[in-house]
């Protein structure tokens, strides 16, 4: 049983997203920021994280250098998930470490999931 | 001029002392001279002694360097004096009888008197003319001029009156010889003295003279040309004080030998005078005894034999057997002894005082006294006089010096001593000319460079005061650039932050829209009936639309900002197209088009580009040709090669096309062709316009071939890399 640690602050998109993954048997961790997403990973092992950028407080990148610079963080795969639409924020995120970037309008839920299993396959 | 001058004074001169010192042994020998002549006589012998050496000196140095007012009133006075005492004394001791006395007294006082008032007259005249001469004529003409015309001014003047008081004495001489009965001898000697008192007066006349010249040009400030007369420098001037002090040393002692010798020989005059006057005086007492039977009354006897004489009836001593003589005893210098036999047996004794009848000797000597008296204080005067030729010029010159020294050249002026002095004076002059011109221009000089420097100061000071102004202006400048740069920086950071927020924006409240639609789509969140599901289709098809809309919109955005940036890659074209047929076939497919792919064979080089941006443009214009083409209809993407520098992408459909009036308008933003909008296509109509944005920032181009009903074909011409 996989874990999933979902950070995102907007309520509706982490709700639809978490049934939609619970649904296809993973367990969800969520977070609305930075402090609740490491409170979560020190409570567990997260096997995938979804990462929003736009949060309150510290964003998303920063948080994505925190995972990738600590030892027992920096393995798990990072996919960041924001509607945030440009190359730079693509490559930022790419040259931060995370494994992919997409933007949430063009996907559903689904299109979400397909991918997270793709990345624990090849894992 | 003057040589001729002193020439002949010095013949004067020599024939005078020559006269003179006869004139002196012939008194001493003649018995009728009173005493006083003979003293006279050593005094004009003085004067000569005196006056030869000055004259020798007068005539080398001008008459300059001693203080003449004061040297010629000394002679003036010694002369006068001489005149003076001369006439009087002559005319109470000259033994002469009345008529003679007369005549001689009126001689001399008519030389004094007429003589004296005709030469006093020319002298006066000449005087005056000279100075109206220097005052009116010393500004208009030379100094060499003038000088020229009034240098032999005092030599004429002198010759005037030397030639009126010689003719004066030659006439009161010759009056003298016929209407006096003084010998020859007494009127050589008038004339002699004469002619030394006309000399010794005409040097007065002639140095007074000098000394006002040189007064008046000293006044008029000129040193005039002084070329071609000899000066006397100093050393010969010493040659000549020393002659002075020997011929003064000579006066004293000729005075005093003379004096000595006159004296001497005036006493055995006396005596002899006495003793005759003895025997004399002894043969009327005889008489008077023999007549009248008595010795003669006492005042008789003093009369004859003075206040202290004595006569005496002596007897003979018995035993005289000789003859009865006179005899003249001269016992002592006291008393003069005469004998004289009365009778065989009485004589007479007769004594005389040397002191009753010495008055002519004790004036002598009184005279002599005087006279040495004389000498010493004339040699006293005189000395200092020749040492103030030397001081006075020295400290003229010191002052000079100091004038020069505190700074007053203007003050500076000759010294006019006719030697070594004036050289020096001349020198200063020069020196002090020469100073007070360059003192002048140093100050014009420093006059100017004060005048420029300070100009230049503020010339300087107003181009501070520029700088300093401009500098405060571009501090202001800058400091508003450094605002507005603030404030632009501020737009352009709100308007980056308004085009990522803006997506993230609209897109989240779509994204939620769209996940619940999809997740209600799947029957993630229950069952739905295939009506329901036919519904959320649309729905979430035109929630697809909004989103792409967005994208469009926030794409217009950026590029309308400026703030699309595009990240140049290398990338190849071929593999480029093959990625863009991929991304749009499953959409093709959707639609039931059929994709058609067309590649040469040629090598491709490498394009350069942002190759999303890219992408995204041909995306929009692929996307656009299946969107507008029908259900079987088909879209053809083809890559070739338009030259060596550029690729051609042609992407043609069998669509609707473009309205041929409305094909030039494609491009712009938001615009939808008549066709698509009466079909009620939907269409945002900024998918072009991005297109187009995107390639033309590439450096490429893109048109359109379209026909209404039967399709389009774009055309799109990039560069490769480098070109």
């Amino acid at each position: 049983m996989k874990t999933i640690l979902i950070v995102e602050d907007e309520q509706l998109l982490l709700n639809l997203l978490k049934m939609k993954l619970e649904k296809d048997g993973f367990v969800i961790e969520s977070a609305i920021d930075a402090d609740e997403a490491f409170v979560a990973l020190k409570k567990k092992d997260v096997d995938l994280i979804l990462l929003d950028l736009l949060l309150p407080g510290i964003d998303g990148y920063a948080i994505l250098k925190q995972l990738k610079a600590d030892e027992k963080l920096k393995h798990i795969p990072v996919i960041v998930v924001s509607n945030l639409g440009g190359i730079e924020e693509k490559n930022k995120a790419k040259n931060l470490g995370a494994l992919d970037f997409i933007i949430k309008a063009e996907h559903s839920p689904g299109s979400i999931a397909k991918m997270v299993k793709e990345a624990l396959l090849l894992r | 001029m003057k040589k001729a001058l002193f020439l002949s004074h010095l013949v004067f001169f020599v024939i005078v002392w020559l006269c003179i010192a006869a004139y002196t042994f012939l008194a001493i020998l003649d018995p009728i001279i009173p005493y006083s002549l003979s003293i006279f006589g050593a005094f004009i012998i003085f004067l000569d002694l005196l006056a030869l050496p000055l004259l020798f000196v007068w005539w080398k140095r001008g008459p300059k360097t001693i203080e003449h007012e004061t040297w010629t009133l000394l002679i003036g006075v010694i002369i006068l004096f001489y005149w003076g005492f001369a006439t009087i004394h002559s005319f109470l001791t000259l033994n002469l009888n009345d008529l003679q006395l007369r005549w001689t007294a009126f001689a001399y006082i008519w030389e004094v008197v007429i003589v004296g008032a005709l030469a006093a007259y020319a002298v006066v005249r000449i005087v005056r003319f000279a100075r109206q001469f220097l005052e009116e004529n010393h500004s208009s003409l030379s100094p060499a001029i003038i000088h020229a015309r009034i240098a032999g001014l005092p030599l004429r003047a002198v010759a005037v009156y030397g030639a009126i008081v010689i003719f004066g004495y030659i006439l009161g001489s010759v009056q003298l010889v016929l209407f006096s009965n003084l010998p020859p001898l007494e009127v050589a000697k008038n004339l002699m003295t004469g002619i030394t008192t006309a000399a010794l007066s005409s040097f007065f006349i002639f140095f007074l003279l000098e000394r006002i010249l040189e007064s008046a040009r000293e006044k008029s400030g000129e040193l005039l040309a002084r070329s071609g007369e000899k000066r006397i420098p100093l050393r010969r001037f010493t040659l000549f004080s020393k002659i002075y002090a020997i011929s003064g040393l000579l006066a004293l002692l000729n005075v005093s030998f003379f004096g000595t010798m006159a004296f001497r020989m005036n006493q055995r005059i006396l005596e002899d005078q006495l003793q005759e006057r003895i025997l004399h005086a002894l043969e009327i007492v005889r008489f008077t005894l023999q007549n009248k039977g008595q010795m003669p009354r006492e005042e008789e006897i003093r009369n004859l034999f003075g206040a202290h004489g004595a006569v005496r009836l002596l007897p003979y001593a018995s035993d005289d057997p000789g003859g009865k003589r006179v005899s003249i005893l001269r016992d002592s210098r006291v008393e003069v002894r005469g004998v004289l036999p009365v009778s065989d047996d009485a004589y007479l004794s007769a004594a005389i005082r040397l002191g009753d009848f010495d008055e002519g000797l004790r004036e002598f000597l009184r005279a002599s006294v005087f006279i040495l008296l004389m000498i010493l204080a004339a040699i006293a005067i005189i000395g200092t006089l020749f040492a103030r030729a030397v001081t006075i010029p020295t400290k003229k010159i010191l002052a000079r010096a100091r004038d020069m020294g505190q700074g007053n050249f203007t003050e500076v002026t000759g010294v006019y001593t006719n030697d070594e002095h004036e050289d020096i004076g001349e020198a200063l002059v020069e020196a002090a000319q020469k100073l007070h011109t360059s003192y002048i221009h140093l100050e014009e000089e420093v006059r100017r460079r004060t005048e420029q420097v300070i100009l230049a100061n503020v010339k300087l000071k107003e181009q501070v005061g520029e700088l300093d102004r401009t500098a405060k202006r571009l501090v202001r400048r800058d400091f508003e650039l450094q605002e507005a740069n603030e404030r632009l920086r501020e737009i352009d950071e709100a308007k980056t932050h308004f085009v990522s927020i803006a997506a993230h924006q609209l897109r989240t409240p779509l994204s939620a829209i769209k996940w619940t639609l999809h997740m209600l789509f799947s029957g993630d969140l229950g069952s739905v009936s295939e009506e329901q599901k036919r519904i959320l289709a649309h729905a979430l098809e035109s929630t697809a639309r909004l989103i792409t809309l967005v994208g469009d919109l926030l794409n217009v955005a950026s590029i309308e900002s400026g703030k699309m940036m595009y990240y140049k890659s290398t990338f190849h074209p071929k593999e480029f197209i093959s990625n863009l047929i991929r991304e749009i076939s499953p959409k093709a497919k959707e639609k039931g088009l059929l994709l058609e792919q067309g590649e040469s064979d040629e090598s491709f080089p490498e394009a350069e580009g942002d190759k999303d941006k890219l992408m995204l443009a041909l995306l929009s214009i692929a996307e656009n040709a299946i969107h507008y083409t029908p259900e079987g209809g088909t879209v053809r993407i083809v890559l070739t090669k338009s030259d060596n520098a550029r690729y051609q992408i042609k992407i043609s459909d069998t669509g609707i096309g473009v309205p041929k009036h409305q094909q030039h308008l494609l491009f712009q933003k938001f615009f939808r062709g008549d066709n698509v909008i009466r079909r009620k296509i939907q269409g945002t109509g900024i998918a072009l316009y991005v297109a187009q944005r995107i390639i033309e920032a590439h450096g490429g181009k893109i048109h359109v071939e379209s026909e209404e009903y039967k399709g389009s074909v774009f055309t799109i011409i990039l560069p490769f890399a480098g070109k």
